[in-house]
This record gives C-alpha cells, structure tokens and sequence, in this order.
C-alpha cells in the first residue's frame, strides 16, 4: 500500500492550464468510479478548487506508485484531451510526502492566499463525494480524517489564520476593531468604483447592512445599488447622510478633496462621539488628511491598507515554521501510530469498508 | 496566615500578569483560562485575607492605610469578576492584574505587617459597631474598583486608537477590543462609580458619628472629579479619546484621596 498525490495547483499552473483540468462536481463521481478502476489503483479521490486540482490515490499492494502515476497522468490526458506538455504543469508526492501535502494543504499552507480556511471545506466536499462514490477506503479514510485534524490543530494553535491579506479585508478588518459587531453600520459609497464595490461587499459579508451609494453619474450609483442591494443618492445630497452613516468609502476621480473637515465638523456633534470610518480608495486622495485628526474619525487610505495587507501576509508567513512543525508531528504520528493499525486492502472496490468506524464517521 | 494569604494572592495576580505577557509575546492564543484561573484565585484570596482581617478586628478591614489599599485591590477584583466579563473586553484582565499587583504591592511594602496601624480609633478596637460606617466605607472604596476599570479601558482605548490612527498592526492590536466597545465600558465603569459613591456618600448621613471634614472633603472632591467627567460625556458627547483620557487623568483622584481616608 502506498498514497500518491498527483496534480496540480496555482503554482505550477497557469489559469488556462487550469480551466482545461477541473472536475464539476456533477462530473465528479464518474471520474472518481473511472480513476478507481484503474489498473493499480485501490482508493481515490478528487480535490478540484479554482487554485488546484489534485488526485489523492492508493496504490493496491502489488503496485508500484510509479505505475500509479503513470496510469493516473494517462487517464487525465485522455479524459481531458491534454497534450504531453500540459503534463508538465504536474507534480506527484509519494508516501509521507502525500501526507504531508494533504495535511498543508488542509491548513491552508499551499494556497493562493496563505492560510485561507475555505480550502478545509474544499477538502471536506472532496473527501465527501469519494466517500458517496465509495471510492475510500481504509487508508483515504484514516488519511483524511487525519488531514482535518492537523487543519483545525494549525488553524488554533498558530496565527497562520491571523491578520488580512487584501485591501478588502484590512478595511473589513479594521472596521471590526472600530465598531465590532458590523451588523448596526450603514455604509456610503462616493463613487461607484470597482475597489469601492469589492470593499463594500467585504464588510457586507460581514454583516453591515444598508448602503448608501452616491456618483456623479446618478444612473452608475442606482446600478451599483441594485447590484448590491443598497439605495441610490444624488451626489449633492451625500453630507445629508453624515449623521446617520458609520463607514465611508471614498473613491472619486475628483481632482480635489471631496470629504473635508468642514464637510464633516457639522455632523459630528449630532453623532455623539460614535466613531467614523473613512476609506479614501482614490488617487488624488478624496479624504483632506486634517479629517484624520478630528475626535473619533479614523481615515485610511489604499496606501495604508495596501501596507497592512502587505504586514498581513508577512505575518502569515512567519507562521509557517510554527505550521510545518505541527503537520511534521502528524505524519509521524500518522506513520507510527495509525497506520501500523491498518490492514492492507485485500481487494479492490472495497467502497468503503461499512465495518470501518472511519468509513461512516 | 492572614499575611501569608495576601503575599499568595500578590503572587497569583503576579502570575496572572506573567502568563498572559508570555503568551502574548509568542503569539499564543487560549491562554485567557490561566489568567481568568490565576485571578480568580488571587481573588480567591484576597476574600480569605478580609474575611480573617474582619474576623480579627471584629469589623469590616477598613481602619488603616494598608486595609484601604488591599479593599481597594479587592474591589477591583470585584469588579473586573462581576462586571467586567459583560463588557467581553478581551485584555481586561491583562491590564487589570499589573493594577492589582502594584496596590498590594505597594501596600506589602509600605505596611510591615508589624506596623500596621490602625488610622482611626473611633473604627477599630471599639466594641459597637455602626453599620452605616463600614457600608459607607465599603460602597466608597468598591466605586474605586470601579473607577480603576475605568481607567484600564482608558488606556486600552489609547493603544487602540493610536494602531488604528496610525494604520499599523503590533503585539496588542488583534487581542484588544474595537474602540466603540471601549468607549462604552469606559462609559458604563464610570457611571456605575459614580452611583456607588453617590450612594457611599448619601449614607454618611445616616452615620451615627458623622465623619470628619476633611475624609468628607476629599471623597466629596473624587465625587465632583467623576461628575464633571460624566457631565461632560452626556452634554458634550465626548469622543472615545477625551473620554478615555479623562477617565486615566480622574483616577488620580481616588488614589490621592486614599491618603486621606
């Protein structure tokens, strides 16, 4: 018995290479039934993300994993209609190395955004329709259930989750360090910029509810609204909103300040010392910088949420000692400890031992 | 044994402190039961030691320097237990415990266990007991808890404000609490102060013997310190930064008021 993993992920990848080899998830349980069937091959499954798609595999006792691999990379090119080269774009992990590439991959440590937790939730889908399609077995069962483990020991016992990483999610994020619970803040929208819908989606998905959208161009601002489920203003009419508003994203192709001090001041007061969040997204900036002195307005601008995002992903990074650490600790234990317990598979097909506490867990 | 306690209450708070800094300095997270689990014990204490003291002098510990300082450690104990949990202010007890440990710390130091001295005659060694003095005394001292909260969150509220000013990230930033939660716990701790020593104050009246002058004085001015302050808050709408700043700033009331009590 041995795991091979064979496949690809953004790395090694382009997304044209990627549109070409990515399972759907209504093709997912034939391909599972047809990788299976393979000569060689005991146990399979499929993970396929936008950023990856991976054939996680265990060979049957009396293959080679290179057969294996060979027989897995001919199966892609045929039901794929590949050339030669676009194997190129591939990698295979062997034994241990197969453990531990599932064990990061689970953690979030092999993808785009360094530390993202939908990937665990990928893995569990994947894990899923193999278990559906009855193409697990002893080994994929014990080797996943392990990989979720090791995702959720990384995920609270290091800070590789910790801090944002995009422009979007520091504005989230220090929205949160401002007001908390984002559910009560109302957001302004002035302009209808693309940064400025992303950034109102973020803190949307986070609970902030109404939008106000104002633009220059009246018919740009009732669209972004509809798109977003906010509500259009005249773009004369924006300071009205001062009072009641908790988030302000700015991204204007103004030539000069929109947002400044005098604009504010009048407002303030009636606010009652609730905070003010300004997100300046344009260049020239539209937020004057005195506005960041006033009592309880906190302005950023891209440059400053470019710089957090930027100390974000560093920190991630130097996280990734602390996580290799812990994933290097499982497959030891895996290997020395889970494993051993293990019977080789007697018989191909076995569709999930239904005697396997695992199996039905 | 009364003193033993107290020097182990010191130590558990010191401990506290200890923990939750090393923890923070490596980036480790749950770390918050050890230190919830070492004040509670120091509080644990801390109870112990006025219970025994009580016991001793026959009344509530309220009748020198030295008892003031560590009632006035318990109340903040007190409070961060009984209040401060429904703020969900993550740090709290971070910055509460060093508190603690320097006013029983100071209070070790300063009062030889030898020398402590009982301040007011007319409290200790007297055989009757005037209820309405130590519910007075108590209620007065417990808003000090109350006060020192206050300016806790007042300087959390600080480091906090001044990250997300200055647009960066350090040790504190992910574990301190949004400043709009500080900005009402600093809101709530000062009013809920100020009702206690309000109520402190009102009972005097009641005092067999009324208290002398200048005691009056002095909690009187901590009394005006706050009201000012809340006055302040509530027809001004007073930001979150003057608001913290002048709950750090009145807390020098209530401790040099304490040498006068």
């Amino acid at each position: 018995m041995s795991f091979v993993c064979f496949g690809y992920n953004h790395e090694t990848a382009s997304v044209a290479s990627r549109e070409k080899v990515a399972f759907t998830e209504a093709r997912l349980p034939d391909a599972l039934s047809q990788l299976q069937a393979l000569d060689g091959v005991a146990e399979a499954a499929i993970l396929s993300t936008c950023n990856r798609m991976e054939l996680y595999l265990v060979a049957a006792e009396e293959s080679s994993t290179g057969h294996v691999i060979d027989r897995a990379g001919r199966w892609l090119q045929d039901h794929f209609e590949l050339e030669q080269e676009d194997l190129g774009a591939f990698y295979h992990r062997e034994e241990e190395d197969t453990a531990r590439h599932l064990f990061a991959v689970a953690s979030g440590l092999n993808s785009m955004v360094l530390g993202e937790t939908e990937i665990f939730g990928q893995v569990k889908k994947a894990y899923a329709a193999a278990q559906r399609s009855g193409t697990t077995g002893k080994f994929l069962n014990r080797l996943f259930q392990r990989c979720f483990t090791v995702g959720k020991h990384v995920r609270t016992h290091t800070n590789i989750t910790r801090g944002a990483t995009s422009v979007g999610a520091v504005g989230v994020e220090m929205a949160e360090k401002i007001f908390g619970d984002l559910a009560k803040c109302q957001i302004l929208l002035i302009g209808a910029g693309e940064i400025s819908r992303r950034t109102a989606q973020s803190l949307q998905s986070r609970g902030a509810s109404a939008v106000i959208v104002s633009n220059r161009s009246h018919d740009k601002a009732v669209e972004l609204a509809g798109e977003i489920g906010g509500r259009a203003i005249r773009f004369d009419e924006w300071d009205q909103e001062l009072v009641k508003v908790d988030i302000i994203i700015s991204s204007t192709a103004a030539p000069h300040h929109v947002v400044t001090t005098d604009t504010l001041a009048p407002s303030l007061r009636q606010r009652r010392g609730r905070p003010l969040f300004l997100i300046d997204l344009s260049l020239p900036r539209d937020i004057a910088p005195e506005v960041k002195l006033l009592e309880s307005v906190y302005v950023h601008d891209l440059d400053a949420l470019q710089r957090l995002a930027e100390a974000g992903k560093e920190r991630r990074r130097e996280q990734l000692e602390a996580c290799y650490a812990v994933v290097d600790q499982h497959v030891n234990e895996f290997y020395t400890q889970v494993l051993p317990k293990t019977r080789p598979p007697q018989e191909k097909s076995n569709s999930g031992d239904m005697n396997d506490p695992l199996t039905n867990a | 044994m009364e003193f033993g306690l107290l020097i182990a209450s010191t130590i558990a708070f010191f401990l506290a402190c200890v923990t939750s800094w090393k923890a923070l300095r490596e980036q480790r997270r749950a770390s918050a039961w050890f230190r919830v689990g070492f004040m509670a014990v120091g509080f644990a204490l801390q109870c112990a030691f006025l219970y025994l003291r009580g016991q001793t002098l026959g009344k509530c510990p309220l009748t020198s320097g030295f008892e003031i300082l560590i009632f006035v450690s318990w109340s903040i104990a007190l409070i961060y237990f009984l209040v401060g949990g429904g703020f969900r202010l993550s740090l709290l007890g971070f910055f509460t415990a060093p508190l603690i440990v320097i006013f029983q710390g100071v209070a070790l130091l300063l009062f030889h266990p030898a020398n402590v001295v009982v301040l007011d005659p007319g409290l200790a060694g007297d055989s009757h007991t005037d209820y309405w003095v130590e519910f007075h005394a108590a209620l007065a001292l417990i808003s000090y808890g109350a006060f020192a909260l206050a300016f806790v969150a007042g300087i959390m509220f600080l480091i906090q404000d001044r990250y997300l000013r200055a647009g960066r990230t350090g040790v504190f930033f992910h574990h301190l609490p949004p400043v709009h939660y500080l900005t009402q716990a600093i809101g709530r701790l000062l009013w809920l102060g100020f009702l206690l020593l309000t109520v402190g104050i009102l009972t005097a009246f009641k005092m067999e013997r009324f208290p002398e002058s200048y005691k009056l004085i002095a909690i009187g001015v901590v009394w005006l310190a706050y009201g000012v302050v809340i006055a302040m808050r509530v027809v001004r709408s007073l930001g979150g930064r003057r608001l913290a700043k002048l709950a750090i700033g009145a807390f020098v009331f209530p401790i040099l008021s304490c040498l006068f009590l």
